[in-house]
């Protein structure tokens, strides 16, 4: 059985909030971090992330910088990474392994994160 | 027997001439005869006559005369020697010039029939005996006399008549020419936002341009036609290629070309023209002539509203993300309480985690709503339509309600918020409005405040208000300064700090309605201080209240 950790990576407090409860009513063990920055420090803490939701516009680092500094890191670049952003252009150079547009609709954000977990 | 030199005198019947008529012509009559006494005897007889006799003695010189002079009638002996009377007569009435001249023959013989006839076959109009009955000739002389004066006087009248219908015919011309002239003239001097000009194809130098030229870019018209490169130089450098382009195609293809350049003034200002160019001959040779319009207003209208077009842009792209960034969270807790219902599991979340939910769903609803808020103030402030409800205001009062809805956020961000101000200070003042230019600049500090204490600052300089408010965050470089109360405009990137840009905007519009100042001094790096100015009497102009 594969582990069930979800890093969320976004500066909006509400969005953070109501997708870690949701994703803890599921069963899924969520770390939080508020910007690029945070996240890169909580994959240093946190062994075994299953998959990171990343937003794109954060302050201190961004989506795109965190992306491309966690792919280019052999000890997390194989964790999948599902950019959650409200723009439809995503990454320049990297690519993410999926995009759920905001606003999120439930279904597919537990589908999207049930699928890099299972 | 006189000498012919006398002969051929001309003999002067009176010392005034014949020249009473308008026409001005001398009468002559021309006396042939080859006998001298003869002709003494004519003129004695003749003195005192308004026409002049001409004599000759002989046909050959009647000949001559008449193809040289013209005669009002001529009296001819009819026994010559050499050319006689009759024969003298039908050459002269072969004559083109004198075919229609009456002509007298004076004789002392021939009554009879047969010779009268002969007479009158050669051209006589009538004959005369010998010894002369003086009152029947001068009567008779009288006659074909005033015949010719009058002929020549119909023939002057009616060549002055031509004449005169001509001069009228070339004065009327000049006239229609002068106002067709004046007409193109006040046509071409009448378009007051272009230039009609005229060039050499090769030198480009001017030969026309109207007086406008002047008006419109600033040279005097003297010095459009001075110098050889006047005409590129007006051109500005980065159109000349184009504008050359489009005098080749002009030149070598014939046809009329339109092209929008820029022109650069006197002073140095830049102005657009869409011009139309063409070739025309001339009597010279080729040349260029063109109108060109001043479109700067036009153009820098069209700029304006383009830059407008993308500023609204740029804000509904923002906008839309700010209204879709409030409702993530709140879509995702509706269809996860539905989720939760629908499979049974509601009653086995726990209370916290609903209650922190329901609140977090609150509070986006609240966002929503201050965004909603902010557009419809943009809105109303854009039609003029925002109403001010005036009542005494406490500043401090306002800024310590401000406060007290900051203080957790401060409190958790760990910033410190310093206020310094009076007892109170109260003003005639829109409370509300009033309260949302504390809420927008404190906010604005804590936003971009980098985590900094804030200060706020509230006196009373003479009849004015003051509240300052300053953070000690990123600041905004003076290049930005002037942007940032302009609407839909922030001086950081929206990449890393949310809102719609609209709160300077908004508050700038408060203050000024309430006919107050705001400014703001900062630099980049040095945090930034605002400081409104506010009216303590309130704002004067009472219409502006409703």
């Amino acid at each position: 059985m594969k582990h069930r950790n979800v890093l969320i990576i976004e500066d909006n407090a509400a969005v953070v909030t109501t997708m870690k409860s949701l994703l803890e009513l599921e069963g899924y063990k969520v770390y939080t971090a508020n910007n690029g920055q945070e996240g890169i420090e909580i994959l240093g803490i946190v062994p075994n992330m299953s998959v990171i939701l990343l937003d794109m516009m954060m302050p201190v680092m961004n989506g795109w910088d965190f992306l491309e500094f966690q792919r280019a890191q052999s000890a997390y670049s194989k964790i999948p990474v599902v950019v959650v952003s409200a723009y439809g252009e995503t990454a320049k150079t990297v690519k993410p392994d999926a995009i759920i547009h905001k606003p999120v609709k439930l279904d597919l954000l537990l589908s999207t994160v049930h699928k890099y977990c299972a | 027997m006189p000498n012919s030199s006398n002969l051929n005198s001309i003999i002067n019947l009176d010392s005034t001439r014949a020249t009473d008529s308008h026409s001005g012509v001398e009468i002559s009559v021309l006396a042939v005869d080859d006998q001298m006494a003869n002709l003494i005897a004519l003129k004695a007889a003749l003195k005192g006559c308004d026409y002049r006799l001409v004599t000759v003695s002989s046909g050959e010189e009647a000949l001559l005369q008449v193809e040289e002079n013209e005669f009002a009638a001529i009296l001819m002996d009819v026994q010559m020697p050499n050319l006689n009377g009759f024969e003298t007569a039908s050459r002269i009435r072969q004559s083109a010039k004198a075919k229609h001249t009456p002509i007298i023959f004076l004789t002392a013989i021939y009554h009879d029939e047969h010779y009268v006839t002969k007479g009158y076959e050669a051209g006589a109009v009538d004959y005369i005996y010998k010894p002369l009955n003086v009152p029947m000739l001068k009567a008779k002389l009288e006659v074909f006399a005033e015949l010719h004066r009058q002929r020549k006087e119909i023939e002057y009248q009616s060549e002055l008549r031509k004449k005169f219908e001509s001069q009228v015919h070339e004065n009327k011309m000049a006239e229609l020419k002068k106002n067709t002239q004046r007409q193109y003239q006040d046509l071409v001097e009448g378009i007051r936002n272009g230039i009609v000009w005229c060039t050499d194809v090769d030198t480009l130098k001017f030969t026309f341009v109207s007086s406008h030229a002047e008006t419109i870019l600033g040279f005097p018209i003297s010095s459009w036609f001075k110098g050889k490169s006047f005409a590129i130089n007006l051109i500005h450098e980065d159109d000349r290629h184009n504008v050359q382009k489009a005098l080749d195609l002009a030149r070598t293809e014939g046809i009329e070309v339109d092209l929008e350049h820029r022109m650069v003034g006197a002073n140095g200002e830049v102005l657009w023209f869409q011009s139309n160019v063409r070739v025309a001959e001339t009597a010279n040779g080729k040349e260029f002539r063109g109108l060109s319009f001043d479109v700067t207003k036009l153009k820098n209208t069209e700029n304006s509203l383009r830059d407008m077009l993308q500023v609204r842009d740029e804000f509904l792209s923002i906008a839309s993300h700010e209204l879709k960034t409030p409702l993530t969270p709140l879509q995702l807790q509706v269809e996860g309480f539905l989720r939760l219902f629908n499979q049974g599991r509601i009653k086995d979340v726990p209370e916290q985690v609903l209650k922190q939910m329901l609140e977090t769903s609150g509070s986006q609803v609240a966002i929503l709503s201050k965004l909603v808020d902010q557009l419809l103030d943009v809105s109303r402030i854009s039609s003029g339509k925002i109403k001010l409800d005036l009542e005494p205001t406490d500043l401090v009062a306002c800024v310590r309600d401000i406060a007290g809805l900051f203080r957790e956020q401060l409190a958790e961000q760990n910033i410190p918020l310093i206020i310094s101000h009076p007892k109170e200070l109260t003003g005639n003042w829109d409370r509300l409005r009033i309260e949302q230019i504390v809420m927008n600049l404190v906010n604005n500090a804590i936003k971009y405040g980098a985590g900094k204490a804030v200060n706020i600052e509230i006196f009373k300089e003479g009849e004015v208000a003051v509240l300052k408010v300053r953070d000690n965050g990123i600041g905004i470089p003076k290049s930005d300064q002037h942007r940032i109360f302009g609407r839909f405009e922030r001086a950081v990137s929206a990449n890393s700090f949310s809102g719609l840009g609209l709160g300077l905007y908004i508050t700038h519009e408060i203050v000024e309605i309430h006919q107050g100042k705001i400014s703001v001094q900062s630099d980049l790096g040095q945090g930034a201080e605002f400081r409104v100015e506010l009216p303590i009497a309130g704002p004067k102009i009472k219409s502006l209240l409703n």
